[in-house]
């Protein structure tokens, strides 16, 4: 299947502020040589701690940051070569829903204003604007004459519809949404998940689906990465990734999340307390954390590798 | 937990109302629970649906025009509702401690945490702040947080999510509480940095034989973690009962739905996720039935012409719903 987005080999970096009389900090990356491709109508899921590089990747992604190092490409055009109106044009491939639906809607604007404002900031002239916002909330199971309203009229669950009625305006072939279901209450995040779905099915989107929550990921994705300080420690269909799971930090992150079933005790994959400034420069990134850490892990960054089709891992004790 | 132990706090028959504009909206109905010495007591529910006040309103911590209606709350021989705020702070902090969700809002940027550990015991203790230290840098440790001297004098801006909220935990143990009423208190926390903080709560629990009240709205921690189950909706507790009970066979349609509206790792991946319909209900709107009937798929006539009492489903177990009555 042809991949829609692919990122290759990004690397971005940034200068940490040294202070008020500091004439510059030292670097950080943010995101550390980082490959992944998402195929067309599939959800790609990312998780990983804070700080672990998820929203600075999907800054890359949107375009709004730069890569030091590497490309992105989406639907065959890289988005770093772009400039002006061309990356404008290619910006509406891909369009955002945001964790927070209290905070991402202009409580100033009507319902139909917030849902067109892609539109409008993409210069479209639309024939009937009344019809294309009520052909939008349908699309997400609003009714036509909640684009007279203000986002305070509505609930968290329908809120977050609003938002994805705008994610979807410029009909674009990529939904990044980031934590978009964990400000919401448990019965309104089924409904929500339902219909990411939905319309996945309807209108063959493909979605990049930035969460911690794992059994939301397993649910909802087809492939995952898991991030760690920045890079990408493993990926595989998530069928593969929850079975077969072969990354140390990996397996400490499932076995963080605790089961709604009392019967199935979970208990934290033990490990060294990483409190200290993290791994060494040249080590593993999980090498202070890892319980499985040897002095190979210390010595060399183990490489990205494929352990089984379509399986990668970044560790060198992934074998075993 | 037996019988034979008194309960360590009672809520008896709790109704909290809010006034806006003049208008008041009765956010708690009549709410009731016990906690014993060393229970941990899971709050679940949906925002809105009372859990926060209905454990916070214990110590009397309201939301501003929020007052208790009637109601007890029985503890030590004492009733907690009935004092005045002076003789309360008394117990706030000493007897009953609370740690919130937010660590990156509840300590005090200007502050070293030295001296956010010390109030407590300042306050509850007569202690001096160089009485306090000695106590403040075990506290520290006790907590897991290393080079406790150095961390003292360090602000929270110093510290991670992680940190402060072991540091809240600290200040919340500073006075060897008997019940810690914990709201939300690793939801702001990765998955990880969660399990360490549970996992410590856990066993400081253990070490002082003190009971935690845990509000929460994830099921996952209420299943791994706690020994009994409230469940409140629309500001009623709608279902009790004994953990392992509940999550086994949950007496109530809104807990079944509740519990059914996870994904569960069995699932089918791309299979649809059951849901509640509907939205609960505003704390204006008075049913005259059941207030969770309007979403109920087992609802009928009777629940929406009379609001269910409690009946008893078990040992400990109550649910408010007729089908949990007696047979008619």
């Amino acid at each position: 299947m042809p991949a829609i987005l692919n990122i290759d080999n990004v690397t971005r970096r940034y200068r940490k502020e040294g202070g008020l009389f500091s004439s510059g900090g030292q670097l950080f990356t943010a995101v550390d040589g980082v490959s992944l491709a998402l195929e067309k109508n599939t959800t790609l899921g990312i998780v990983g701690e804070s700080g672990s590089g998820k929203t600075t990747l999907a800054k890359l992604i949107l375009g709004i940051e730069k890569p030091d190092s590497g490309r992105v490409t989406l639907e065959g055009r890289e988005l770093s070569s772009l400039s002006g109106a061309e990356l404008r044009k290619a910006r509406r491939g891909v369009q955002m829903v945001f964790q927070d639906p209290y905070s991402s809607l202009n409580p100033r604007m009507k319902v139909k204003d917030i849902v067109l404002e892609p539109l409008r900031v993409a210069g479209e002239k639309m024939a009937d604007e009344e019809k294309t916002a009520a052909g939008l909330l349908e699309k997400v199971g609003l009714k036509a004459d909640a684009m007279w309203r203000y986002p305070h009229e509505f609930s968290g669950g329908q809120r977050q519809r609003v938002a994805i009625a705008r994610a979807l305006a410029t009909g674009p072939g990529i939904i990044l949404a980031d934590e978009p279901i964990s400000s919401l209450d448990i019965s309104i995040q089924a409904q929500i998940m339902n219909l990411l779905n939905e319309l996945k099915k309807e209108l063959g989107i493909s979605y990049i689906f930035i969460s911690h929550d794992l059994a939301a990921v397993r649910y909802l994705c087809d492939f995952v990465a898991v991030m760690y300080r920045g890079c990408v420690v493993e990926y595989a269909s998530a069928a593969e990734l929850f079975r077969d799971t072969r990354h140390p930090y990996t397996r400490l992150l499932l076995s963080a999340v605790p089961d709604p079933d009392p019967s199935k005790k979970t208990v934290l994959e033990e490990r060294r307390g990483g409190s200290g400034g993290g791994p060494a420069p040249l080590a593993c990134v999980f090498s202070d954390r890892c319980p499985r850490a040897e002095q190979a892990c210390l010595a060399a960054r183990p490489e990205y590798e494929e352990i089984n089709p379509g399986h990668f891992v970044r560790c060198c004790r992934a074998q075993t | 937990m037996t019988d034979k132990t008194a309960p360590l706090l009672e809520v008896r028959d709790l109704s909290v109302s809010v006034s806006r504009d003049g208008v008041p909206s009765r956010i708690l109905r009549g709410v009731s629970y016990r906690i014993y010495p060393g229970e941990t007591l899971a709050i679940v529910g949906e925002s809105g649906s009372g859990k926060t006040i209905g454990a916070l309103s214990v110590v009397r911590l309201l939301p501003p025009g929020a007052k208790i209606d009637s109601g007890s709350v029985l503890y030590g021989g004492k009733d907690l509702a009935a004092l005045t705020e002076e003789e309360l702070r008394g117990v706030r902090g000493a007897g009953i401690s609370m740690v919130f969700q937010e660590p990156m809002t509840s300590l005090n940027p200007v502050l070293t945490i030295g001296l956010q550990l010390a109030e407590p015991l300042m306050e509850h203790k007569g202690l001096s702040y160089s009485q306090a230290l000695p106590a403040c840098e075990k506290l520290l440790e006790k907590v897991g947080i290393t080079d406790a001297r150095t961390r003292l004098a360090q602000y929270p801006h110093n510290f991670s999510g992680g940190m402060r909220q072991r540091v809240m935990i600290a200040m919340a143990l500073a006075c060897g509480p008997d019940l810690v009423i914990a709201d939300e208190p690793t939801t702001a926390l990765d998955v990880t940095v969660q399990a360490q903080i549970l996992d410590l709560v856990d066993s400081l629990k253990k070490e002082n034989g003190m009971a935690l009240a845990l509000i929460t709205h994830n099921l996952g921690i209420v299943a791994q973690r706690a020994d009994y189950v409230l469940v409140f909706y629309a500001g009623r507790v709608m279902e009790r009962g004994p953990a392992e009970a509940f999550f086994k066979s949950p007496s109530h349609p809104y807990s079944r739905a509740l519990l059914n509206s996870l994904p569960k790792m069995s699932d089918k991946p791309g299979e649809p996720l059951k849901t509640i319909e509907g939205l609960p209900p505003s704390f204006d709107e008075d049913l005259p039935g059941c207030t969770f009937a309007p979403r109920c798929p087992e609802a009928f006539e009777k629940c929406r012409s009379a609001e269910p009492p409690e009946f008893k489903t078990g040992e400990r177990r109550g649910s408010k719903c007729w089908l949990s009555g007696p047979k008619i």
